[in-house]
């Protein structure tokens, strides 16, 4: 039954059809302030008596709501018919309830609210713990305090702390061994019964609650999808991929000071926030319009192509993927080659793994769904290929420029025979038509304002998709402040001009990504 | 038949008048004028007409509509053994229940709450996209525990 609980996210905009029932006395301001909806009032300190009255007065049956759902005496008794009939009615008026039937507790709104507050607790408790010692090392805080106190979920099978479950389960009346072996089983496949907490650095640390976040929120959980054994080891690999992903960044970004703990956290958030939201958003729309059974469509091509490293949204749409991009994005995978030597695949070299591939795609071709995409019509298209390079360039050079280009830089351009001030004339234009000025580029503290203005460029972009192509100008742009960008297999090179002693370390940075 | 919505408000601001106060639920529902009215409607009643949803709360609905915790940016505050800690309610949903209200839970107390707030489920029907919605961002889920 599919009656208990609707939500929405986010708030809901109420209507002159609708209806609040407040006290008495608040009636007036109630509808001052909600100028279009009904307003009646009720005497008394609370509205649990009214609000059957208040159903029952517009004509509407009522029926009792237990903890777990609508009460019933019996499978024949009214209220279950009537929750028959009300998936019926839905149905009647065109309402598929099963696609829109997702438990609260199994939505992403919900893992995500949950993830967030372990983020804000782990915040709040850290700030606590740092306020009585300040000298607290980090690692510390959360290999001690935070994590434990914080995956302890209270009444739920996450507990890590068997003592303390121990006692609820006592005090639930539950047999606690047989508590406890669920609680195992739970908690194995998510990875978390292991989770000691051993790790002496805030890089393991972190590692183990990015897992346990990516694994609790995965879109599998979302669409519903039955976790077979092999699919948790591929889903495994997939999130090991982002997990050195999320720790890449935060290397990148130098988040590993003692006081950097939020910044990481939010990171974290952020990057599974908007990695969940373009997902999820793309499977519902894809779910929607192609009318098939998605959910086994997706489950069947996941299994398949996550071990590959081939995210799932590279599926999506119209886009076109060509075999020698993948075959480019797996050489260049160490997880994923460990993955194949792991698999018994012992030539990890671009042959074998074409052969791996093409074996894969005729499997792929061979799934019986009416809508399945040719491999070589899904992932990523050029557009896509061009923009993550522009994103890279632009993280390399963001840096570099917010290192190199500061009043240091001056004496370097006087040094090799220019005129700073001309130089700064000629820059100003060039930095005006992608956001920036030179004050951005001229301290190193300013280094994160530019790296946001950096960000938002890029943004910008995204949002119109005819500038996604104007990479030239970018080019150009670098080009007049004396960095060469080219391109050369799909990559680019990031030369500065005049400067050799730099080059073998850009190339480096370009050899990292 | 009319819009029942249309009617109870017509009678209830009729009563209203009458009476030269706003009258309570209890008041209007001991006066016994709406009586026929409300079992005329519930006899029409048919299909998704049946279906109305329910919402209670602490929290003042504003400016037309139910706002989430976490839009409200309400503080939650908790013992730890370490001292109290506060953070953000990230509860950035809306619930209702379908012709009932919600019972009190593990996870949740509603005894005591001062608002509520009725919305017929036939207003959240979008039947060119066969969809319900509550407004035009929003989508509902549906829960099956029973």
């Amino acid at each position: 039954m599919r009656v208990a609980d609707f939500f929405v996210r986010g708030s809901a905009k109420l209507n002159n059809n609708d209806w609040i029932l407040c006290p008495q006395e608040e009636v007036e301001i109630m509808k001052e302030e909600n100028p279009n909806v009904n307003v009646i009032g009720y005497e008394g300190e609370n509205v649990i008596n009214y609000t059957n009255k208040f159903m029952k007065l517009f004509g509407y049956q009522t029926f009792t709501m237990g903890e777990h759902g609508y009460i019933h005496d019996s499978l024949e008794s009214y209220s279950f018919i009537w929750q028959k009939e009300y998936e019926k009615d839905l149905m009647n008026r065109g309402i598929n309830v099963n696609l829109f039937s997702n438990p609260h507790f199994l939505s992403w709104e919900k893992f995500i609210e949950m993830e967030l507050i372990n983020i804000d607790k782990t915040n709040a408790l850290y700030k606590l713990l740092k306020t009585k010692n300040p000298e607290i090392p980090i690692g510390e805080v959360l290999k001690t305090h935070c994590l434990p106190n914080i995956y302890s979920c209270k009444g739920t099978a996450c507990e890590l702390d068997y003592e303390n479950a121990k006692e609820q389960a006592i005090e639930k009346g539950v047999d606690f061994l047989k508590y406890q072996k669920q609680l195992r089983k739970e908690l194995v496949p998510l990875g978390i019964s292991d989770l000691q907490f051993e790790s002496q650095n805030f890089e393991g640390s972190m590692e183990q609650v990015s897992k346990r976040i990516l694994r609790n929120i995965s879109i599998e959980k979302f669409l519903e999808i039955d976790i077979t054994e092999q699919y948790e080891e591929d889903m495994v690999i997939t999130n090991i991929k982002r997990i050195k992903s999320i720790k890449e960044k935060m290397q990148n970004e130098k988040l590993y000071g003692d006081n950097e703990a939020e910044k990481a956290l939010e990171y974290v958030a952020e990057f599974l926030i908007q990695d969940l939201h373009e997902r999820g958003e793309l499977y519902k729309e894809q779910k929607e319009e192609d009318g098939i059974d998605w959910t086994n469509h997706q489950q069947k091509l996941d299994k398949m192509l996550l071990p590959l490293g081939l995210d799932c949204k590279y599926f999506l749409g119209d886009k076109h993927i060509k075999s020698e991009d993948i075959l480019q994005k797996m050489n260049n995978n160490d997880i994923i080659k460990d993955f194949m030597v792991q698999n018994g695949i012992q030539e990890v070299d671009g042959a074998d793994i074409l052969s791996k591939y093409v074996s894969m795609k005729e499997k792929v071709n061979e799934i019986e769904i009416q809508e399945t995409r040719e491999l070589d019509q899904i992932g990523k298209d050029a557009t896509d290929i061009a923009y993550e390079s522009c994103v890279k360039v632009n993280a390399i050079l963001t840096e570099y420029i917010a290192s190199e280009l500061t009043p240091q830089h001056k004496e370097y351009i006087e040094k090799t025979g220019k005129n700073w001030e001309q130089y700064l004339l000629e820059l100003k234009p060039k930095l005006s038509a992608i956001g920036m000025t030179i004050e951005d580029f001229m301290q190193v503290q300013n280094k994160n304002n530019l790296i946001k203005k950096m960000d938002k460029f890029i943004d910008n972009r995204v949002e119109q998709d005819e500038q996604v192509y104007d990479i030239n100008k970018l080019i150009e742009t670098y080009e007049n402040i004396g960095i060469t960008m080219t391109e050369a297999d799909k990559s680019y090179e990031v030369l500065e001009k005049s400067n050799q002693h730099d080059i073998e370390n850009e190339n480096q940075k370009i050899e990292e990504l | 038949m009319a819009d029942p919505t249309q009617q109870m408000k017509d009678k209830i601001e009729e009563l209203n008048k009458k009476a030269g106060k706003k009258l309570t639920i209890d008041e209007l529902i001991k006066s016994g004028e709406l009586s026929n009215l409300t079992y005329e409607i519930s006899c029409n009643r048919k299909g998704i007409d049946k279906y109305v949803l329910m919402h209670v709360t602490d929290y003042k609905p504003k400016d037309d509509k139910i706002r989430t915790v976490t839009e409200k940016n309400i503080k939650v505050k908790e013992e730890t053994p370490f001292g109290e800690i506060e953070y953000r309610n990230r509860r950035d949903t809306t619930h209702f229940t379908v012709n009932s209200t919600v019972a009190s839970h593990f996870f949740g107390n509603w005894d005591n709450k001062r608002y509520a707030v009725m919305s017929p489920l036939k207003n959240c029907l979008d039947e060119d996209k066969n969809e319900l919605r509550f407004n035009e961002s929003s989508r509902f889920f549906c829960k099956g525990i029973s």
